[in-house]
């Protein structure tokens, strides 16, 4: 490396640390790898027990899916929730970087869903003022079309640079524009992953749970080395189905090589948990 | 996605050139690659690459929005739908930045809600309503029967008739084009924070002609520019579509009438359509002028939840 590249970003170590070494230093670390070792991410490991049963680590990847009406929406909720509230109600207290791509997010919904989660602890005493405070931990980012998306997933790195707080990234859904870029001919599952390695360059460097939801049936027919790196690339895997005939609602959660499988219901601030099958 | 020339970067000529032959063509690909990739590849000074890049993000990219702000707006912004009982299933009504979708078999009476929809929105001192009339079925003077009925003041039929903007559309590609010059306009003309209501009479039937081939393609661009139009300009939008019996067998003889009904609906336009609407509600006719409106789904509302209306020379009532 020439020496007038000192100034691009690179941390240099002086190898020999004698004072006479001349040797050329060696590049340990970029300045990204700096930032992501000293910025402490909030932990995640408790964002909910009963879903991620083995356990959550902030470098995890989630993928949510769900038929219609299954409740992912509320699921949501139900997460960003958890991880705004300040610790005093039971909270992550952390930010939440939520990138909505199809629209189904109201945060009326998370105000009333924090407000239910605090009375808890409060009582009926006047708490609009901590949750609205709770809300402004939500980064949230509309996008509109496929590159609209692209520019936010590549800027990706300054944003979790600027906002040291974030420890979970929301995209909501992954597959939205899946049909505005067909000229490529991916297959779902090579979409997914291109989008996702894309995500990860940034996400795995600053340690930052990853989540992203897509629709049930969003899956390639024919199994391609493609799906199988996906699929190895995932944590969790979350199915949220709703029975058409007997309305029943059943959820399965993939670890690895251990399934788990709940029974909810739907209220209206969140999924409450009903058996546990496992 | 914008080649670099025609992104108005202020890029000099000779930076287009040295990008262009490093295959950097589009805003995408210069986004694709860190600065310092950048600067190895087109030999341009890094502190232009990085302005560059944060020009893009700004333009191109999505902004993180103020949430408070629209908590506030989200909870202000709803449009009556001039049934108390509808109102109460949607938790006040309309709420703009939202799409809704009502479905129903032929003869349901989907047009005729739209027209009750219209009609109570301008009443209510709704400036704006843009009523897309793709299936000729918009009559004015089925809501001048309404008011006439109800004694409405002419003042009243002429702010009712001058606040509803019919739009004659055949086909989508129409629609798309009227809703890029809906929200062009309502930005430029900063009307974008008055709240309104688009109603699209039927999508379901701008769709017919389109190519199965074609049709998510077309579909998924309409979405964004949809939820671009319900988002950044303050606007509900109620969308009509068909349903269509899930599998041919599956036809019930209803004894009375003789008519064959569907077990299992389906909204039509296909499966990546289903995922679209915020909110998509059923009506489905009971006996005599009597209609049972449900809510088939929802992402917070109470799914299967429904109200009962009766359609008459009045207008519409709740039952």
């Amino acid at each position: 490396m020439d020496d007038e590249d000192d100034n691009v970003n690179v941390i240099l170590r002086d190898e020999g640390s004698k004072a006479n070494d001349r040797r050329k230093p060696e590049l340990v670390e970029t300045y990204v790898q700096l930032l992501s070792r000293l910025i402490q991410r909030p932990p995640v490991v408790d964002l909910d027990s009963i879903l991620f049963f083995n356990e959550l680590d902030n470098k995890d990847v989630i993928e949510v899916k769900g038929s219609v009406s299954s409740g992912v929406p509320s699921l949501l909720v139900q997460i960003v929730t958890k991880s705004i509230l300040p610790s005093k109600y039971n909270g992550l207290d952390m930010d939440v970087f939520y990138i909505n791509t199809e629209n189904q997010f109201q945060i009326s919904a998370v105000f009333e869903a924090a407000l239910n989660e605090m009375r808890e602890f409060e009582g009926h005493s006047k708490l609009d003022e901590e949750v609205k405070s709770a809300l402004t931990k939500l980064k949230m980012i509309h996008c509109y079309n496929y590159y609209q998306f692209l520019v936010t997933i590549n800027n990706l790195q300054d944003i979790l640079i600027e906002n040291k707080k974030i420890g979970l990234i929301i995209i909501d859904s992954i597959s939205a524009y899946y049909w505005q870029q067909r000229e490529t001919e991916l297959s779902y599952d090579s979409f997914v992953l291109k989008l996702l390695k894309n995500v990860q360059k940034s996400s795995s460097e600053f340690k930052i749970l990853t989540l992203y939801t897509k629709p049930i049936d969003f899956v390639s027919k024919n199994k391609s080395s493609n799906a199988y790196e996906l699929r190895n690339l995932l944590s969790y895997d979350i199915s949220l189905v709703r029975d058409e005939k007997s309305n029943e609602l059943n959820c399965s959660v993939r670890y690895k090589n251990k399934i788990k499988t709940l029974k909810y219901e739907i209220t209206k601030t969140k999924l409450k948990w009903l058996i546990n099958n496992s | 996605m914008a080649r670099l020339e025609n992104a108005d970067l202020g890029l000099s000529e000779s930076s287009i050139v040295k990008l262009r032959s490093a295959g950097i063509l589009t805003v995408y690909d210069f986004m694709s690659l860190t600065c310092e990739e950048l600067v190895k590849k087109t030999d341009m000074l890094y502190e232009l690459v990085d302005t560059l890049q944060k020009t893009i993000v700004t333009k191109f990219g999505g902004n993180i929005e103020h949430y408070l702000d629209v908590y506030s707006q989200e909870r202000k912004d709803v449009i009556s739908t001039g049934l108390s009982c509808l109102d109460n299933l949607l938790d006040g009504g309309f709420h703009c930045r939202q799409i809704y979708e009502i479905c129903g078999s032929s003869s349901a009476g989907k047009s005729q809600l739209c027209h009750w929809f219209a009609m109570h929105a301008t009443l209510n001192d709704l400036s704006q309503v843009h009523y897309v009339d793709a299936s000729r079925q918009f009559f004015a003077s089925r809501i001048q029967m309404i008011l006439d009925m109800r004694k409405a003041s002419v003042t009243d039929f002429a702010k009712v008739m001058s606040a509803i903007k019919v739009h004659q559309v055949h086909r989508i590609h129409d629609l798309v084009s009227l809703f890029h010059e809906l929200t062009t306009t309502w930005i430029e003309s900063e009307s974008s924070s008055n709240k309104k209501l688009i109603i699209i009479d039927s999508l379901s039937l701008l769709c017919a002609i389109v190519p199965s081939t074609e049709l998510t393609q077309i579909l998924c661009s309409f979405a964004s520019i949809c939820r671009y139009l319900a988002n950044r300009c303050r606007v509900a939008v109620v969308v009509i579509n068909r349903v269509r019996a899930e599998q041919r067998d599956s036809m019930l003889t209803d004894k009375s009438s003789g008519k064959s009904v569907p077990l299992n609906f389906q909204p039509s336009l296909g499966k990546y359509w289903q995922g679209v609407p915020n909110v998509r509600l059923l009506i489905d006719p009971l006996e005599r002028e009597r209609r049972e409106i449900r809510v088939w789904k929802s992402t917070l509302l109470e799914n299967g939840k429904c109200c009962f209306v009766d359609f008459n020379d009045e207008g519409i009532l709740p039952k």
